[in-house]
């Protein structure tokens, strides 16, 4: 099997799920507990924290771990409308749903939200940022760090700048971040970001929340004092030793793994072409300012769907941006956000790879896209 | 699985369309679904799995036959989930 379909969940590895089951069994007290196995579990969990704020380029006493990164940005755009609810929050249209449907519900209950549009390139204009920030007071601004569908990496500092001049909040969803870059948060000096630990190999059901301070927003989940009181319930400790383990694997290995990524990406794309097939590369160009490992492709006059299938027969598992809405499939939000062309919207597919894929595996993959265009299975 | 079929029977058109819209029991789709994703009532993207599977089930037949034609007779244990009237003689042809 060649599984692409890493920017949804990424595996494991053994000594990662090996340490969670250590932690399980050696950290089963509740960390709240005062007495010497709870002792032990609060020390491991502290531990955990400043090792993963280290990786992220932080301390700990910013880090709050949640169940998962639709939880982290729930949290920051539902806490910052119930902190001020008067005030403008401020997206774009090629967001991950957590986010749109987040700022949803802030609209719902009667808040102001402002959706920007990316340009072809998932990118967001700057004139039209600050035109709105200069026209609202805004409390915060929540942008995709590294698009989950396009692979557009945005240009931080000049959205920062803005937001300090216009005193916003900025929040970025970083979860396609730290499995390709070292991420330094607090060079970055943003006011909030969110993670997901099965995103870089860790378990799913660790979410992380870098906030800067914690008086810029209310908690979504009441109940005990766990994590700087700001979100209440026992800690999933084996979980946060996973993601810990595995962030680690990420911060130490990630030069030659985005190399080895970069090189495959490459040899994928000429392959492509070799194949004289009509087809694009969907938003950044692969020279632009982007994630190497998430590659959106548009074949022309292709359903995507029947070519994910006979894909996955050949043991090719790549992904579809489509979404329900009720009784049709429609294309992803984020491909009509950047206005595909129609010809190619319905032909389009992401493969997101990791440093596990040889570039024979790359190649096959290339030759098996071509041959299904080429057969006219696929054909829309 | 794009590819167009007429279903006919006794000389009369059953069905004639892409494999991926042919007509299919709401049961039998319910039936693959459980199947597949232990899943009584699918969201329409789990829904058009399934139909895909259907549709490769009976590109595969065709392919097996090495002809443009098949027999709903000579299949019927395999094309059950197909949503038509099969009192009479029925046969699915490929076209183009």
């Amino acid at each position: 099997m060649i599984y692409l379909d890493h920017a949804a969940t990424t595996k494991s590895d053994e000594e990662t799920i090996q340490v969670m089951n250590d932690a399980t069994r050696n950290f089963f007290a509740n960390p709240s507990s005062l007495h010497d196995p709870g002792i032990a579990a609060r020390k491991r969990l502290n531990v955990a924290r400043r090792n993963i704020a280290r990786y992220l380029g932080t301390e700990k006493q910013h880090i709050l771990f949640t169940g998962t990164a639709t939880e982290a940005i729930n949290t920051v755009i539902k806490g910052t409308f119930f902190k001020h609810p008067k005030k403008t929050i401020i997206t774009s249209n090629v967001e991950h749903n957590a986010t749109l449907n987040a700022c949803k519900f802030v609209k719902a209950q009667g808040g102001h939200v402002i959706t920007l549009e990316s340009d072809a390139t998932g990118n967001m204009p700057l004139d039209e940022l600050e035109k709105v920030l200069n026209d609202h007071t805004v409390s915060l601004v929540s942008l995709i760090y590294a698009n989950n569908e396009l692979g557009t990496i945005i240009d931080v500092a000049p959205i920062n700048e803005l937001c300090k001049k216009y005193q916003a909040k900025l929040h970025l969803d970083m979860v396609q971040g730290p499995a390709h870059q070292r991420i330094k948060l607090d060079e970055l000096d943003i006011d909030y970001a969110s993670f997901a630990a099965h995103k870089f190999y860790g378990p799913r059901g660790v979410g992380i929340l870098y906030f800067k301070a914690k008086d810029t927003f209310d908690s979504l989940i009441h109940g005990g004092r766990q994590e700087h009181q700001k979100r209440a319930g026992t800690e999933n400790l084996a979980g946060i030793v996973g993601c810990e383990h595995a962030l680690g694997r990420c911060y130490h290995n990630i030069d030659t793994w985005e190399a080895t990524i970069r090189a495959n990406a490459e040899i994928f794309l000429e392959t492509l072409k070799k194949n004289n097939i009509d087809f694009r590369l969907n938003g950044p160009s692969f020279s632009d300012k982007r994630l190497p490992s998430i590659l959106n492709i548009g074949f022309k006059d292709q359903d995507a769907q029947i070519m994910a299938f006979k894909l996955n027969e050949a043991g090719i598992c790549v992904s579809l941006g489509s979404a329900c809405h009720s009784e049709v499939i429609e294309a992803s939000h984020v491909l009509q956000g950047i206005r595909v062309p129609e010809a190619y919207i319905d032909g389009s597919m992401r493969l997101s790879l990791s440093h596990e894929e040889t570039k024979t595996d790359m190649i096959k993959v290339a030759n098996t896209m071509a041959e299904l265009v080429k057969s006219g299975e696929c054909k829309k | 699985m794009n590819k167009k079929i007429i279903i006919q029977s006794d000389a009369q058109v059953l069905f004639k369309g892409k494999m991926l819209n042919m007509p299919v029991k709401k049961d039998a789709i319910k039936e693959k679904s459980i199947e597949l994703f232990d899943d009584e009532d699918p969201c329409i993207i789990h829904q058009s799995y399934v139909m895909k599977q259907f549709a490769e089930t009976l590109e595969t037949l065709f392919k097996d036959a090495n002809q443009p034609v098949i027999y709903y007779n000579e299949h019927r244990d395999t094309l059950d989930f197909l949503d038509i009237d099969t009192s009479k003689p029925v046969e699915i042809r490929l076209k183009g």
